[in-house]
């Protein structure tokens, strides 16, 4: 089977951006360079949903691929003129860590919240058994694979 | 108000934002309190699927408008549409702002309605529905006497009917309305006729005579000339009784056997369809082409692109089926991804020697090539870009001479194509012989393979 995808490479993020606030040209073409292509939201609570949705979106797209793509995450442009950023921070480090936020300063992208670091370490390894299982016979082999004791090399006659 | 319990499922959540006040009572729902609209959000971006979120209550603070909660319900619906989204409020709301949510509440917060609510079971936004029976005309003399039992029968003015002429009722009616592929609008215009001796009634979409109206419903209008509107009128009104009621046994038939999601018929009507058509074919000395296909690949769709997207994909394949097949064919989905094409177009054109088999081999080659060109742009930049369906194809009277044989062969050809790679159709030998007796060479072709 023959299928077709379309460009795939621009990873989507989420730009917030107060109504008051205009965003110079130098942002456009930094997201634009890092391969990200953004999702304009003038409202957090919009923007939280769109990147929570986004942030689905990768989830079910990398488990598709062999390379993942990592989440871009949200931008968010004048922060502190956004009504509620206390809360709105608070509910997506708490909820969903895994998207980084990058405060816009004009210039250039500073992390706000790190998902790496906030990601959690490698699970440790399983603890071992609490007892050592003991080798099984032949006998006891041929009994699991055929019922009976006998030759534990099994021929089919069929 | 209905105090009965709701229908929601027990592990499912209702999350509140705002000062949200739930009377303690027996049965009182379990409700998280929020401390922002983002942590609903949160909340319901990371819920797992087992522990769905149900509804969610806003109610606005103090010194807030609830019309800025209108955005709120608009991010909740944005992250997840199937969320019941509550106002609570004690303030009268605009139309404007009510329609953004499933419905209003006023604190303090009952549990009976709040579960009502979210049961399905009222809409605080919506008016009632018209009532299911209508009451009667009044009594008019002009023509019989309709009385105002309700009854449908009984609502029949009673006069003159032919000598010797059966006497038509509701039995028959009924009957019409359950047999007759026209419904019930023949009989009763004939029905009308007999009882009334008018010579010529009939009913006039464009609307001008006496309305036929009932429960909300619109039948155009009852006409019969050189009878004054005092006259016609109990008879529009009885007629729309019936019609109403036609029309509802179509909705609940098609909803039995249609498919709702595609709107193609179900397996269900297959069998039934299956049986009756070969038996026609058996009659009229016609073939009569099983087609069995599904969608390569489709599980993958669904895993990358949601189900949403596996939906539109549905739908799309069997809109487009439905293009190209003739009129007495019929598109079936039978599963999830998977379809059967009954081709049973008695009424096709059949020449001397020809060209069933080839006709059914064209279309079902046409639809093959048009679904590698569909393309979903509703789908966005990520939507897949060539589909392909594997199939198979067996024909009456070659292949089987019942429906489950038909299917169970076509079904085998199918899974051969998938074998050999996908995207591929399988026709057996009997789909491209002429009936047996014909002038048409009876070839002893092997089962073929057409793969694109």
């Amino acid at each position: 089977m023959t299928m077709q995808t379309a460009d795939m490479s621009m990873a989507p993020c989420v730009v917030l951006v107060p109504h008051e606030h205009a965003i110079n040209e130098q942002l456009p073409q930094l997201l634009s360079d890092r391969g990200w292509s953004p999702r304009l939201e003038h409202d957090p609570r919009m923007a939280m949903a769109e990147a929570c949705l986004v942030r689905r979106e990768l989830h079910i797209r990398n488990a598709w691929e062999t390379e993942p793509m990592p989440i871009p995450g949200l931008i968010v442009v004048e922060p502190d003129s956004i009504q509620g950023w206390k809360e709105f921070r608070s509910a997506m480090v708490n909820h969903v860590p895994d998207i980084p936020i990058w405060r816009w300063n004009g210039t250039e992208l500073e992390v706000e919240h790190d998902a790496d670091a906030s990601r959690p370490e490698e699970p440790p390894p399983p603890s071992p058994l609490p007892f050592k299982p003991e080798p099984l016979s032949h006998e006891e082999v041929s009994m699991l694979l055929h019922g009976g004791p006998g030759d534990t090399e099994h021929t089919d006659q069929s | 108000m209905s105090t009965a319990p709701s229908t929601r499922s027990s592990r499912s959540r209702i999350l509140a934002v705002g000062p949200v006040h739930v009377l303690p009572e027996d049965g009182a729902p379990a409700i998280e309190q929020m401390d922002s609209i983002f942590e609903a959000l949160g909340t319901i971006a990371v819920c797992p699927a087992s522990r769905p979120v149900e509804a969610v209550l806003l109610a606005p603070e103090e010194s807030e408008d609830p019309g800025e909660l209108v955005h709120s319900a608009e991010a909740l619906r944005r992250l997840d549409a199937t969320v019941q989204i509550v106002i609570v409020s004690a303030q009268p709301l605009s139309p404007s702002i009510a329609n953004a949510f499933d419905g209003h509440l006023a604190p303090p917060v009952d549990t009976s309605p709040l579960l009502d609510l979210l049961g399905g079971r009222i809409d605080a936004n919506q008016p009632p529905p018209p009532p299911l029976v209508e009451a009667p005309p009044a009594n008019d003399t002009s023509i019989g006497s309709p009385t105002s039992t309700g009854d449908l029968d009984a609502t029949v003015p009673v006069q003159s009917n032919e000598e010797g002429m059966h006497q038509l009722g509701d039995t028959d009616l009924v009957e019409a309305m359950l047999h007759d592929a026209r419904g019930v609008r023949p009989l009763a215009l004939r029905l009308i006729m007999q009882q009334t001796g008018w010579t010529e009634c009939f009913i006039d979409i464009e609307g001008k005579g006496e309305p036929i109206q009932f429960g909300g419903g619109e039948y155009g209008s009852l006409v019969v000339p050189g009878r004054s509107p005092d006259e016609i009128r109990p008879w529009a009104s009885w007629i729309a009784r019936w019609l109403a009621l036609d029309e509802a046994q179509r909705e609940l038939r098609d909803m039995a056997f249609r498919d709702e999601l595609t709107a193609a018929w179900n397996r269900r009507y297959l069998a039934s369809f299956l049986e009756d058509a070969i038996e026609e074919a058996r009659q009229l000395r016609r073939q009569l082409t099983v087609m069995v296909f599904d969608i390569d690949d489709f599980k993958s769709y669904n895993d990358r692109f949601g189900h949403a997207a596996g939906d539109i994909i549905l739908r799309n394949t069997v809109q487009l089926l439905s293009s190209v097949i003739r009129d007495g064919d019929r598109v079936c989905r039978t599963g999830g991804d998977e379809f059967a094409v009954v081709f049973a177009d008695m009424q096709a054109p059949r020449q001397p020697g020809s060209a069933h088999p080839e006709s059914v081999e064209t279309i079902a080659r046409r639809f093959q090539e048009q679904v590698c060109n569909m393309r979903f742009p509703e789908l966005g930049l990520d939507a897949p870009g060539t589909l392909s369906i594997s199939g198979g194809l067996a024909s009456f009277p070659w292949d089987g001479h019942d429906g489950n044989t038909l299917l169970r062969r076509a079904d085998e050809r199918a899974i051969e194509s998938k074998r050999r790679g996908k995207n591929c159709m399988t026709i057996g030998p009997g789909a491209r012989q002429d009936w047996p007796g014909d002038d048409g060479a009876a070839e002893e072709d092997p089962d073929r393979q057409d793969a694109d």
